[in-house]
Protein backbone atom coordinates (compact mmCIF):
# COMPACT_ATOMS: atom_id res chain seq x y z
CA UNK A 1 0.00 0.00 0.00
CA UNK A 2 2.88 2.30 0.79
CA UNK A 3 4.47 1.85 -2.45
CA UNK A 4 1.52 2.42 -4.05
CA UNK A 5 1.49 5.89 -2.37
CA UNK A 6 5.09 6.41 -3.67
CA UNK A 7 4.33 5.38 -6.64
CA UNK A 8 1.35 8.24 -6.73
CA UNK A 9 3.12 11.46 -5.32
CA UNK A 10 6.20 10.85 -7.78
CA UNK A 11 3.67 10.24 -10.76
CA UNK A 12 2.26 13.86 -9.50
CA UNK A 13 5.66 15.40 -8.80
CA UNK A 14 6.70 13.80 -12.66
CA UNK A 15 3.29 15.05 -13.98
CA UNK A 16 3.55 18.79 -12.31
CA UNK A 17 6.95 19.04 -13.88
CA UNK A 18 6.03 17.90 -17.67
CA UNK A 19 3.30 20.52 -17.19
CA UNK A 20 5.22 23.32 -15.93
CA UNK A 21 7.60 22.34 -18.60
CA UNK A 22 6.03 23.73 -21.62
CA UNK A 23 5.16 27.47 -20.08
CA UNK A 24 8.68 27.75 -19.18
CA UNK A 25 9.74 26.23 -22.43
CA UNK A 26 8.02 29.32 -23.97
CA UNK A 27 9.22 31.31 -21.73
CA UNK A 28 13.16 30.35 -22.46
CA UNK A 29 12.41 30.44 -25.75
CA UNK A 30 11.75 34.28 -25.59
CA UNK A 31 15.53 34.30 -23.56
CA UNK A 32 16.46 32.89 -26.15
CA UNK A 33 15.11 34.74 -29.17
CA UNK A 34 15.76 37.99 -27.66
CA UNK A 35 19.91 37.09 -27.03
CA UNK A 36 20.14 36.02 -30.34
CA UNK A 37 18.48 39.32 -31.60
CA UNK A 38 21.42 41.07 -28.91
CA UNK A 39 23.89 38.87 -30.59
CA UNK A 40 22.99 39.66 -34.20
CA UNK A 41 22.57 43.71 -33.37
CA UNK A 42 25.66 43.49 -31.30
CA UNK A 43 27.55 42.10 -34.24
CA UNK A 44 26.45 44.57 -36.80
CA UNK A 45 27.58 47.65 -34.69
CA UNK A 46 31.23 45.65 -34.05
CA UNK A 47 31.27 45.12 -38.02
CA UNK A 48 31.01 48.52 -38.53
CA UNK A 49 33.22 50.03 -36.21
CA UNK A 50 35.63 47.66 -37.55
CA UNK A 51 35.31 49.12 -40.92
CA UNK A 52 35.54 52.43 -39.64
CA UNK A 53 39.07 51.93 -38.81
CA UNK A 54 39.64 50.32 -41.53
CA UNK A 55 38.73 53.24 -43.52
CA UNK A 56 40.80 55.48 -41.33
CA UNK A 57 43.88 52.73 -42.40
CA UNK A 58 43.39 52.39 -45.98
CA UNK A 59 45.99 53.19 -48.49
CA UNK A 60 44.58 55.29 -51.15
CA UNK A 61 43.31 53.13 -54.44
CA UNK A 62 42.06 54.59 -57.76
CA UNK A 63 40.12 51.90 -59.58
CA UNK A 64 42.08 50.77 -62.67
CA UNK A 65 45.09 52.90 -61.32
CA UNK A 66 47.63 50.34 -60.57
CA UNK A 67 48.90 49.43 -64.20
CA UNK A 68 49.55 53.24 -65.20
CA UNK A 69 51.27 53.68 -61.52
CA UNK A 70 53.23 50.66 -62.19
CA UNK A 71 54.06 51.51 -66.11
CA UNK A 72 55.35 54.98 -64.68
CA UNK A 73 57.68 53.68 -62.34
CA UNK A 74 59.21 51.35 -64.77
CA UNK A 75 59.82 54.44 -67.26
CA UNK A 76 61.17 56.51 -64.47
CA UNK A 77 63.28 54.22 -63.09
CA UNK A 78 66.91 52.86 -64.32
CA UNK A 79 67.52 48.99 -64.09
CA UNK A 80 65.00 46.88 -62.54
CA UNK A 81 66.35 44.49 -60.13
CA UNK A 82 64.66 41.54 -58.39
CA UNK A 83 64.67 43.22 -54.97
CA UNK A 84 62.62 46.28 -57.09
CA UNK A 85 60.43 43.42 -58.82
CA UNK A 86 59.42 42.07 -55.61
CA UNK A 87 58.60 45.43 -53.92
CA UNK A 88 56.45 46.18 -57.01
CA UNK A 89 54.80 43.30 -56.57
CA UNK A 90 53.77 43.23 -53.21
CA UNK A 91 53.30 47.13 -52.29
CA UNK A 92 49.87 46.74 -52.68
CA UNK A 93 50.13 44.63 -49.58
CA UNK A 94 51.03 47.74 -47.40
CA UNK A 95 49.23 48.23 -44.29
CA UNK A 96 47.62 44.60 -44.27
CA UNK A 97 49.35 43.21 -41.61
CA UNK A 98 47.90 46.46 -39.45
CA UNK A 99 44.27 46.00 -41.01
CA UNK A 100 44.64 41.82 -40.21
CA UNK A 101 45.92 43.27 -36.41
CA UNK A 102 42.75 45.71 -36.44
CA UNK A 103 39.86 42.74 -37.27
CA UNK A 104 41.46 39.99 -35.01
CA UNK A 105 40.92 42.48 -32.62
CA UNK A 106 37.35 42.97 -32.93
CA UNK A 107 36.77 39.16 -34.02
CA UNK A 108 37.56 39.00 -29.80
CA UNK A 109 34.87 41.47 -29.26
CA UNK A 110 32.51 40.00 -31.20
CA UNK A 111 33.21 36.81 -29.49
CA UNK A 112 31.63 37.88 -26.28
CA UNK A 113 28.16 38.32 -27.59
CA UNK A 114 28.33 34.75 -29.74
CA UNK A 115 29.63 33.31 -25.93
CA UNK A 116 26.42 35.13 -24.58
CA UNK A 117 23.81 34.08 -27.08
CA UNK A 118 25.31 30.38 -26.94
CA UNK A 119 24.41 29.92 -22.91
CA UNK A 120 20.82 29.94 -23.78
CA UNK A 121 20.73 27.83 -27.27
CA UNK A 122 19.52 24.60 -24.86
CA UNK A 123 18.09 26.47 -22.06
CA UNK A 124 14.71 25.95 -23.60
CA UNK A 125 15.33 22.30 -23.05
CA UNK A 126 16.00 22.67 -19.65
CA UNK A 127 13.95 25.70 -19.25
CA UNK A 128 12.89 24.34 -15.22
CA UNK A 129 16.54 23.40 -13.82
CA UNK A 130 18.18 26.25 -15.71
CA UNK A 131 17.02 29.06 -13.75
CA UNK A 132 19.25 29.40 -11.02
CA UNK A 133 22.43 29.59 -14.16
CA UNK A 134 20.58 31.49 -15.96
CA UNK A 135 20.37 34.25 -13.72
CA UNK A 136 24.27 34.25 -13.63
CA UNK A 137 23.98 35.27 -17.01
CA UNK A 138 22.35 38.18 -16.09
CA UNK A 139 25.89 39.86 -15.20
CA UNK A 140 26.99 39.76 -18.67
CA UNK A 141 24.40 40.96 -20.46
CA UNK A 142 24.64 44.23 -18.21
CA UNK A 143 28.19 44.44 -19.68
CA UNK A 144 27.73 43.64 -22.89
CA UNK A 145 25.32 46.00 -23.19
CA UNK A 146 27.32 48.85 -21.26
CA UNK A 147 30.16 47.94 -23.79
CA UNK A 148 28.24 49.04 -27.02
CA UNK A 149 26.80 52.10 -24.97
CA UNK A 150 30.84 53.04 -24.28
CA UNK A 151 31.76 52.16 -28.12
CA UNK A 152 28.75 54.63 -29.40
CA UNK A 153 30.38 57.02 -26.98
CA UNK A 154 34.02 56.72 -28.23
CA UNK A 155 33.12 57.02 -31.81
CA UNK A 156 30.98 60.40 -30.39
CA UNK A 157 34.06 61.36 -28.68
CA UNK A 158 37.07 60.88 -31.46
CA UNK A 159 37.60 61.46 -35.10
CA UNK A 160 37.98 58.90 -37.94
CA UNK A 161 39.18 60.08 -41.16
CA UNK A 162 38.80 57.96 -44.23
CA UNK A 163 42.53 58.55 -44.85
CA UNK A 164 42.86 57.15 -47.99
CA UNK A 165 40.29 59.01 -49.77
CA UNK A 166 41.76 62.43 -48.16
CA UNK A 167 44.87 61.70 -49.63
CA UNK A 168 43.54 61.39 -52.95
CA UNK A 169 41.78 64.39 -52.70
CA UNK A 170 44.90 66.49 -51.92
CA UNK A 171 46.78 64.55 -55.02
CA UNK A 172 43.74 66.05 -57.27
CA UNK A 173 43.88 69.41 -56.17
CA UNK A 174 48.13 69.30 -56.35
CA UNK A 175 47.16 68.20 -59.89
CA UNK A 176 44.30 70.82 -60.36
CA UNK A 177 46.67 73.71 -59.55
CA UNK A 178 48.73 73.17 -62.24
CA UNK A 179 46.56 73.15 -65.13
CA UNK A 180 47.76 76.47 -66.67
CA UNK A 181 44.04 77.52 -68.28
CA UNK A 182 42.19 79.14 -65.57
CA UNK A 183 38.53 78.02 -66.43
CA UNK A 184 39.77 74.10 -66.62
CA UNK A 185 41.75 74.87 -63.29
CA UNK A 186 38.69 76.57 -61.77
CA UNK A 187 36.02 73.53 -63.49
CA UNK A 188 38.38 70.99 -61.92
CA UNK A 189 38.78 72.61 -58.17
CA UNK A 190 34.75 73.12 -58.55
CA UNK A 191 34.49 68.91 -59.02
CA UNK A 192 37.05 68.53 -56.24
CA UNK A 193 34.85 70.99 -54.07
CA UNK A 194 32.03 68.57 -54.37
CA UNK A 195 34.11 65.25 -53.80
CA UNK A 196 35.59 67.09 -50.30
CA UNK A 197 31.67 67.79 -49.26
CA UNK A 198 30.02 64.14 -50.74
CA UNK A 199 33.64 63.30 -48.20
CA UNK A 200 32.20 64.88 -45.35
CA UNK A 201 29.19 63.64 -45.57
CA UNK A 202 29.97 60.11 -45.99
CA UNK A 203 32.92 60.07 -43.23
CA UNK A 204 29.38 61.68 -41.26
CA UNK A 205 26.76 59.16 -42.18
CA UNK A 206 29.28 56.06 -41.59
CA UNK A 207 29.74 57.65 -37.90
CA UNK A 208 25.95 58.14 -37.70
CA UNK A 209 25.41 54.39 -38.34
CA UNK A 210 27.62 52.79 -36.22
CA UNK A 211 26.49 55.29 -33.45
CA UNK A 212 22.70 54.24 -33.59
CA UNK A 213 23.91 50.40 -34.28
CA UNK A 214 25.49 49.84 -31.20
CA UNK A 215 22.62 51.89 -29.34
CA UNK A 216 20.73 49.21 -31.15
CA UNK A 217 22.38 46.54 -29.63
CA UNK A 218 22.50 48.09 -26.23
CA UNK A 219 18.47 48.37 -26.53
CA UNK A 220 18.45 44.37 -27.01
CA UNK A 221 21.27 43.87 -24.48
CA UNK A 222 18.93 45.81 -22.19
CA UNK A 223 16.15 43.18 -22.86
CA UNK A 224 17.74 40.48 -22.32
CA UNK A 225 18.85 41.42 -18.83
CA UNK A 226 15.44 42.80 -18.31
CA UNK A 227 14.04 39.52 -19.10
CA UNK A 228 16.68 37.25 -17.40
CA UNK A 229 15.79 39.67 -14.23
CA UNK A 230 11.75 39.17 -14.49
CA UNK A 231 12.30 35.42 -15.36
CA UNK A 232 10.21 34.05 -12.79
CA UNK A 233 7.60 36.86 -12.17
CA UNK A 234 6.79 37.68 -15.73
CA UNK A 235 4.39 35.75 -17.58
CA UNK A 236 4.52 34.49 -21.42
CA UNK A 237 2.40 37.46 -22.43
CA UNK A 238 4.45 39.78 -20.69
CA UNK A 239 7.60 38.66 -21.75
CA UNK A 240 6.57 38.69 -25.36
CA UNK A 241 5.15 42.28 -25.04
CA UNK A 242 8.49 43.46 -23.76
CA UNK A 243 10.01 41.81 -26.73
CA UNK A 244 7.60 43.76 -28.97
CA UNK A 245 8.18 47.14 -27.45
CA UNK A 246 11.79 46.30 -27.71
CA UNK A 247 11.79 45.67 -31.33
CA UNK A 248 9.50 48.63 -32.68
CA UNK A 249 11.94 50.91 -30.46
CA UNK A 250 14.71 49.05 -32.05
CA UNK A 251 12.94 49.86 -35.63
CA UNK A 252 12.65 53.25 -34.24
CA UNK A 253 16.18 53.81 -33.52
CA UNK A 254 16.96 53.30 -37.80
CA UNK A 255 15.09 56.05 -38.69
CA UNK A 256 16.38 58.15 -35.81
CA UNK A 257 17.97 61.04 -37.00
CA UNK A 258 19.56 62.39 -34.27
CA UNK A 259 22.25 60.26 -32.70
CA UNK A 260 23.55 62.28 -30.58
CA UNK A 261 20.37 63.20 -28.44
CA UNK A 262 20.09 59.55 -28.65
CA UNK A 263 23.28 58.73 -27.09
CA UNK A 264 22.66 61.02 -24.22
CA UNK A 265 19.44 59.28 -23.06
CA UNK A 266 21.45 55.98 -23.39
CA UNK A 267 24.36 57.76 -21.35
CA UNK A 268 21.59 58.37 -18.59
CA UNK A 269 20.85 54.60 -18.72
CA UNK A 270 24.56 54.00 -18.06
CA UNK A 271 24.18 56.01 -15.07
CA UNK A 272 21.39 54.33 -13.99
CA UNK A 273 22.65 50.90 -14.13
CA UNK A 274 25.62 52.29 -12.01
CA UNK A 275 23.13 53.64 -9.70
CA UNK A 276 20.89 51.22 -9.34
CA UNK A 277 20.80 49.14 -5.94
CA UNK A 278 19.45 46.12 -8.12
CA UNK A 279 22.33 45.90 -10.70
CA UNK A 280 24.86 47.62 -8.66
CA UNK A 281 24.60 44.32 -6.18
CA UNK A 282 25.41 42.07 -9.34
CA UNK A 283 27.89 44.07 -10.97
CA UNK A 284 30.96 45.31 -8.84
CA UNK A 285 32.53 48.94 -9.50
CA UNK A 286 35.67 47.65 -11.23
CA UNK A 287 33.76 46.05 -13.79
CA UNK A 288 31.42 49.07 -15.23
CA UNK A 289 33.75 52.10 -16.49
CA UNK B 1 38.44 68.11 -28.09
CA UNK B 2 39.88 66.37 -25.45
CA UNK B 3 43.45 65.44 -25.57
CA UNK B 4 43.07 61.91 -26.79
CA UNK B 5 40.87 63.27 -29.62
CA UNK B 6 43.46 65.83 -30.56
CA UNK B 7 46.09 63.48 -31.14
CA UNK B 8 44.13 61.01 -33.09
CA UNK B 9 43.34 64.06 -35.07
CA UNK B 10 47.06 65.04 -35.54
CA UNK B 11 47.66 61.08 -35.95
CA UNK B 12 45.03 61.24 -38.55
CA UNK B 13 46.43 64.09 -40.48
CA UNK B 14 50.02 62.49 -40.41
CA UNK B 15 48.92 59.69 -42.18
CA UNK B 16 47.26 61.57 -44.61
CA UNK B 17 50.31 63.44 -45.37
CA UNK B 18 52.44 60.86 -45.45
CA UNK B 19 50.69 58.72 -48.32
CA UNK B 20 50.54 61.90 -50.28
CA UNK B 21 54.21 62.24 -50.12
CA UNK B 22 54.93 58.35 -50.19
CA UNK B 23 52.83 58.17 -53.63
CA UNK B 24 54.44 61.02 -54.66
CA UNK B 25 57.55 59.67 -54.47
CA UNK B 26 59.89 57.80 -57.12
CA UNK B 27 60.16 53.56 -56.85
CA UNK B 28 63.18 53.97 -54.75
CA UNK B 29 62.32 56.55 -52.36
CA UNK B 30 59.00 54.38 -51.75
CA UNK B 31 61.18 51.34 -50.72
CA UNK B 32 63.04 53.68 -48.52
CA UNK B 33 60.11 55.16 -47.00
CA UNK B 34 57.85 52.04 -46.91
CA UNK B 35 58.72 50.92 -43.15
CA UNK B 36 58.05 53.54 -41.87
CA UNK B 37 54.39 54.13 -43.94
CA UNK B 38 53.43 50.90 -42.11
CA UNK B 39 55.07 52.18 -38.88
CA UNK B 40 52.65 55.26 -39.04
CA UNK B 41 49.98 53.16 -39.79
CA UNK B 42 50.17 50.45 -37.06
CA UNK B 43 50.62 53.40 -34.35
CA UNK B 44 47.63 55.01 -35.34
CA UNK B 45 45.81 51.68 -35.10
CA UNK B 46 46.86 50.93 -31.89
CA UNK B 47 46.03 54.56 -30.91
CA UNK B 48 42.35 53.54 -31.35
CA UNK B 49 42.31 50.52 -30.39
CA UNK B 50 43.87 51.77 -27.47
CA UNK B 51 40.91 54.00 -26.74
CA UNK B 52 37.98 51.85 -27.47
CA UNK B 53 39.50 48.95 -25.73
CA UNK B 54 39.05 51.91 -22.61
CA UNK B 55 35.16 50.73 -23.46
CA UNK B 56 35.56 46.76 -23.58
CA UNK B 57 34.47 45.62 -19.79
CA UNK B 58 34.35 41.78 -20.51
CA UNK B 59 37.58 39.86 -19.34
CA UNK B 60 38.98 36.57 -20.25
CA UNK B 61 37.59 35.69 -16.41
CA UNK B 62 34.05 36.56 -18.07
CA UNK B 63 34.60 34.71 -21.38
CA UNK B 64 35.42 31.52 -19.52
CA UNK B 65 32.02 32.08 -16.93
CA UNK B 66 29.69 32.14 -19.33
CA UNK B 67 31.18 28.89 -21.13
CA UNK B 68 30.78 27.58 -17.28
CA UNK B 69 26.95 28.64 -17.34
CA UNK B 70 26.53 27.16 -20.89
CA UNK B 71 28.11 23.91 -19.52
CA UNK B 72 25.55 23.69 -16.51
CA UNK B 73 22.36 24.86 -18.77
CA UNK B 74 23.15 22.00 -20.85
CA UNK B 75 23.41 19.77 -18.02
CA UNK B 76 20.14 20.96 -17.15
CA UNK B 77 18.39 19.83 -20.42
CA UNK B 78 20.11 16.64 -20.61
CA UNK B 79 18.62 15.91 -16.93
CA UNK B 80 14.86 17.23 -18.15
CA UNK B 81 15.47 14.80 -20.99
CA UNK B 82 15.77 12.10 -18.57
CA UNK B 83 12.93 13.08 -16.40
CA UNK B 84 10.86 13.40 -19.20
CA UNK B 85 11.97 9.95 -20.72
CA UNK B 86 10.78 8.69 -16.73
CA UNK B 87 7.28 10.81 -16.93
CA UNK B 88 6.69 8.84 -19.98
CA UNK B 89 7.61 5.68 -18.86
CA UNK B 90 5.41 6.05 -15.70
CA UNK B 91 2.43 7.31 -17.91
CA UNK B 92 2.85 4.01 -20.06
CA UNK B 93 3.14 1.99 -16.75
CA UNK B 94 0.37 3.79 -14.97
CA UNK B 95 -2.26 2.53 -18.01
CA UNK B 96 -1.05 -0.95 -17.36
CA UNK B 97 -1.17 -1.01 -13.87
Amino acid sequence: MKGKFQFFYFFIAVFVLVLNTGCNREKAEAIKMAAEKFRIEASAAIEEINNLFLLSLSMPYEEGEEINKIALDLEREGQIDAEKLSFIMGEAGIGRATEEKVNQEFEKIKQGYYQFEVIFRSFPKGSLLAVEAVKKAEKHAINLTVQMINFADFLKKYPLQFTGRRSLIIEKITEAKLIQDQNLRREKLSLIAKSIVQLRYEEQKAKKEAILQCLKAAEAGKLVAELIRDYDSLSIEELLGSIRSTLSFIAEISSNRDAVSLLERYKSVETAIKEDPYWKAILSEKIIK
Amino acid sequence: MDRDAEMLQKMGNAVVDMQVKYRSSALSERMAMKPAMEELLNDYADYQLRLIKEGVITTEDDLKEMDDIKKEIDQAAKTEDILKAIAKTIAFIATKV
